[in-house]
């Protein structure tokens, strides 16, 4: 136990009194000069507050001063400011209580004199603890020049293609400087680790390297950030924003690749999930969740009115989002040649599209396959046929088609595999063969469920149960 | 016009009508009445979009995952120790006192407080583990363990509520005490409706269970306009009555008829500005539209037999609740936006193992028919199941514990709900209790936080649909709340 660290490291508490009450002190002091307002009698109890914890303060770091760990002449330029403050705080208080003084000038320069000694102690003390470039860090370069600090680091060229990042320079060190090297850099180095250059990542910190190439359980960083967030040495620590999966997937395929150090990424195997990953993590894709089209303009105004007076519900998909939901099943009447009409008028708008239940023209299907933005369509107990769906089998962007109680058959099948995007398709009670499912289930998830069979199984289970009572 | 005001309003009237002024100068510029509430969301509507069908917000805050709900809210607190949250210990300790430390500070009912011993009741019923996500459930509930790999559970919702009607109404309106509106209601107002013949919010509640009472103003419009409250269908034959025209009467005299109660009110709003006389012109117009909407969507004629098989026996007898989820999947193939069930019965102070054991038996296979059905149509995709209810049961028994017997209180520190389709993950559990299941261990769910995930999912940013009311502006999560991401697939 050491009596004087401990109470030693109560100045860094403390500090913070004698800042705010100076600053009070010397502005109320000063406006009152200025605008000659009468004195209020507090000013003198702030004054002398200020000067006592100003003493307070210096005591305390005096204390801290002597535990050591710092560089001796930042200590001795911060004490000289601190005992300048105190001075300074107790001259004020002495002479200001004095009504003879009436030089407004004098008075004007002691406030601004204790407000300079005070910043300065405050500015060389937080260099200590922050480091001397803490401040002008994101100083802009013409500043920076200004008071003698070198220019930022060269920005790498933003990356466009993804062939032509290095894989370590474009693609993992810029992972940690986002999320870990606020912790981890030469002057502020947490477990003795250092994250700003590859060689000090190879050699590590406190439990040694942070990377073993191609052994991501030896591998300290990797562990550290698949830990459970709740784990005390879950990094990155003091529940600062986690490493999302496309970042921890990009550090993971790094380290199993031998964790090269340079190279443009096509000199590297990528698989193609390996390869989404590390484009969503430089931004060149859009994560999985994000809206998979490019926005564009709002749709007309009289186009909207035009397709609701033909029977269409229309719902634009988000306030950021100009694209529209059309809605035509709930419409009690066939969809006439006007109505397809401008439903064609907003083409590029439509992302979501919903005939259940309708009986469309052949034309009119084949009128469908030309939406150029369409994500989901729903045709279910539609009176779409074979022939129709090798017209619709055009849509590349749809992702979601349901053909549910529909004719189609197992012809659909190479057109259905055309659709280069679709993830879903609804394809029961329909004449599809088992076979053709099979075959198209190993593509994309396909429901088709068996009517008979969920009755049956549901019976079973209901006997089984009453066997029991 | 300050004739008027001098000769036909009181001061209380001149008030309630000045306060409303502002809002009506907008309304008669765009033809859209109450207008005025816009003003409380931060974005305009979109001069093209129309507030009866877009809603106050005009659109999605965000690309909705889910276009409707369906709630089949389990009322008196089922629970979760005999259903999902399997706790061996509980049956290894069986008849032992609870642990002061893992009960901790919670507050007992007056029901269970006053009792000298809480010994720990294990389920009467096995549990096994289904499906490739493993999920356990209990043996009561075989039709639901077919289904586990399309449903998320939430192990660890806690609520704040620790009576019936108080925490019923928390989860419905997001405060415990009456007057707020509804899920649905809030829903209906910012999102509008996509089927202009059904109502968009519509309640059942089931005729074959009883128990604790359920009130119309959980299903309510509070504040809002009551053009957005949830509209009850009737249990039995006619889910609405009076549909028909009396006799005499035939459609077209009813359409004049219609329009010419249109003009007197067009009139009285002309005069007294009251956002209500709107509402009552909107309800007659969807009730003439009902004449025609409601048979259509009731009729089960056109339903094949595999579909009654699905959904049980019960699904023939109108009012039921397995009825009452067939014509859930009608009306949601319909685009009704937010269809809530109820099923009482839930609230097993005492027996509860045969208690719960007919619970289930009435609501397992019609819940879980649900869930498949609209998985085969294309629907689960875009429609969010809700299963649960009000608060979870305690891991002791209330009352004579016996070999056979016993009962379990009221426990608002865990309970499990489940959620499918709609754009949450399928085939995990979220949160975890300790091993009594009394405490959660891991990933809270406060009623809030729910709330505003089910709104997430529908679009909508739950802080920035709100009303202003007397002053303050309220919202479904009152003053907190956060979207669960990690369930949202
Ligand atoms: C808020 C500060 C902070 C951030 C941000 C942070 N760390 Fe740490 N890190 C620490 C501290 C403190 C320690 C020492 C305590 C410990 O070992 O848990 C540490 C230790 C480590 C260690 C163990 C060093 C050793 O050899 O014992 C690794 C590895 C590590 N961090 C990796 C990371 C990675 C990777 C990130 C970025 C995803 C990160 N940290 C972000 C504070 C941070």
């Amino acid at each position: 136990m050491d009596l004087i660290q401990f109470f030693g490291r109560f100045h860094v508490l403390v500090l913070h009194l004698p800042i705010g009450i100076l600053l009070m002190a010397a502005v109320l002091e000063a406006h009152r000069v200025l605008y000659t307002k009468p004195r209020p009698a507090t000013l003198n109890t702030i004054w002398l507050w200020g000067f006592m914890s100003a003493v307070g303060a210096a005591t305390l770091g005096y204390m801290l001063s002597l535990s050591g760990g710092y560089d001796e002449k930042a200590i001795f330029i911060h004490k000289l400011w601190g005992f300048s403050v105190v001075a300074c705080s107790l001259f004020c208080w002495w002479f200001f209580n004095k009504p003879q003084f009436k030089s407004k000038r004098l008075a004007t320069s002691l406030c601004s004199l204790q407000l300079v000694v005070l910043f300065s102690t405050g500015h060389y003390g937080a260099n200590m603890t922050h480091g001397s470039t803490f401040l002008f860090e994101h100083a802009p370069n013409s500043l920076r020049t200004l008071i003698g600090m070198p220019p930022h680091a060269k920005e790498r060229p933003k990356i466009t293609q993804l062939s032509q990042a290095d894989v370590y320079l474009d693609v993992i060190q810029p992972i940690l400087n986002k999320r870990c090297t606020t912790c981890h850099n030469p002057e502020k180095s947490k477990g003795k680790l250092d994250l700003t250059s590859i060689n000090a990542i190879f050699t590590g910190g406190k439990s040694g390297p942070a990377i073993v190439a191609g052994d991501l359980e030896k591998s300290e960083l990797f562990k550290r950030i698949t830990l459970d967030p709740h784990n005390k040495k879950y990094m990155p620590a003091g529940g600062k924003q986690p490493l999302n999966e496309y970042q921890i997937s990009t550090l993971q395929w790094w380290i199993q690749a031998n964790a090269p150090t340079q190279g443009q990424l096509s000199t590297f195997n990528l698989t193609p999930d390996e390869k989404k990953n590390v484009a969503i993590t430089l931004g060149l894709q859009a994560s999985a969740n994000a809206w998979p089209l490019l926005n564009i303009q709002p749709i007309d105004n009289n186009i909207v009115q035009d397709l609701m007076q033909h029977g269409f519900v229309v719902k634009q998909i988000a306030e950021k989002n100009n694209y529209i939901d059309l809605d035509y099943s709930t419409a009690s009447a066939p969809l006439s040649a006007a109505g397809l009409q401008s439903l064609m008028q907003a083409k590029a708008h439509i992302v979501w599209l919903n005939f259940a239940g309708h009986a469309l023209s052949s034309a009119q299907y084949k009128a469908l396959s030309t939406l150029p933005n369409l994500l989901k369509l729903r045709l279910d107990q539609s009176s779409v046929t074979d022939e129709d769906i090798t017209h619709l089998s055009k849509l590349n962007t749809l992702r979601y088609l349901n053909l549910y109680k529909t004719g189609v058959s197992d012809a659909i099948t190479p057109d259905i595999l055309k659709l280069s995007q679709l993830t879903q398709i609804f394809l029961g009670e329909t004449n599809l063969s088992q076979a053709a499912i099979n075959q198209l289930n190993e593509h994309l998830t396909v429901i088709a469920l068996q009517p008979e069979k969920m009755a049956t199984t549901a019976n079973n289970l209901n006997k089984n149960i009453n066997d029991e009572d | 016009m300050t004739d008027l005001f001098e000769k036909t309003l009181n001061r209380r009237q001149f008030l309630s009508r000045t306060t409303l002024g502002a809002g009506i100068g907008a309304a008669s510029l765009s033809g859209i009445p109450n207008i005025s509430m816009a003003k409380d969301l931060s974005q305009a509507l979109t001069p093209n979009m129309n507030v009866e069908l877009n809603g106050h917000m005009g659109q999605p805050h965000l690309p909705a995952k889910a276009k409707r709900v369906i709630y089949l809210f389990q009322s008196g607190g089922p629970s979760q120790l005999e259903t999902f949250d399997y706790k061996p210990l509980l049956n290894k300790m069986h008849g032992q006192e609870l642990p002061a430390e893992v009960r901790g500070e919670q507050v007992l009912t007056g029901m269970s407080a006053q009792q000298s011993s809480l010994p720990l009741a294990g389920s009467i019923y096995g549990f096994n583990q289904h499906g490739d996500s493993g999920a356990w459930v209990s043996e009561i509930l075989p039709h639901t363990a077919e289904i586990v790999d399309d449903l998320c559970f939430v192990k660890s919702m806690y609520t704040d509520q620790i009576n019936h009607d108080p925490a019923i109404t928390f989860l419905q309106t997001g405060f415990p005490i009456a007057g707020r509106p509804s899920i649905g209601a809030w829903l209906n107002y910012g999102l509008g409706t996509d089927n202009h013949n059904l109502p968009p919010f519509i309640v059942m509640v089931s005729t074959n269970a009883g128990g604790q009472p359920l009130y119309s103003r959980l299903w309510g419009n509070g504040f809002l306009p009551s053009i957005h409250q949830g509209v009850q269908f009737r249990g039995g034959k006619d889910p609405v009555l009076y549909l028909n025209n009396p006799p005499g009467v035939d459609m077209k005299m009813r359409s004049k008829m219609m329009r010419h109660l249109k003009s007197l009110h067009d009139e009285q709003y002309a005069k007294w500005h009251d956002a209500e006389i709107q509402s009552r012109i909107a309800q007659y117009e969807m009730a003439e539209r009902m004449q025609a909407s409601v048979p259509d969507v009731t009729d089960f004629s056109d339903e094949p037999e595999w579909v009654f098989e699905l959904y049980g026996p019960d699904s023939r007898k109108p009012g039921t609740y397995a009825a009452n989820c067939l014509l859930a999947r009608r009306l949601a193939e319909r685009n009704v936006k937010f269809t809530q069930l109820y099923h009482q019965g839930w609230d097993q102070h005492d027996n509860l193992p045969g208690g719960i054991k007919a619970q289930c038996k009435n609501t397992d296979q019609a819940s879980a028919a649900l869930v498949t059905d609209l998985k085969q149509r294309g629907l689960l995709d875009d429609t969010l199941v809700i299963w649960g209810g009000e608060f979870g049961r305690t891991n002791y028994s209330q009352g004579k514990l016996t070999a056979t017997n016993y009962g379990r209180d009221h426990h608002p520190g865990c309970f499990t709900m489940w959620m499918a389709g709609g754009g949450v993950k399928a085939g995990i559990t979220h949160g975890e209790t300790d091993e009594f299941g009394y405490n959660i261990v891991k990933d809270p769910v406060h009623v809030h936080d729910f709330q505003a995930t089910l709104m997430h999912l529908m679009g909508v940013d739950h802080e920035r649909l709100t009303y202003k009311y007397q002053g303050r502006r309220f919202r479904l999560t009152d003053v907190h709340g956060k979207v669960i991401k990690q369930i949202l697939a």
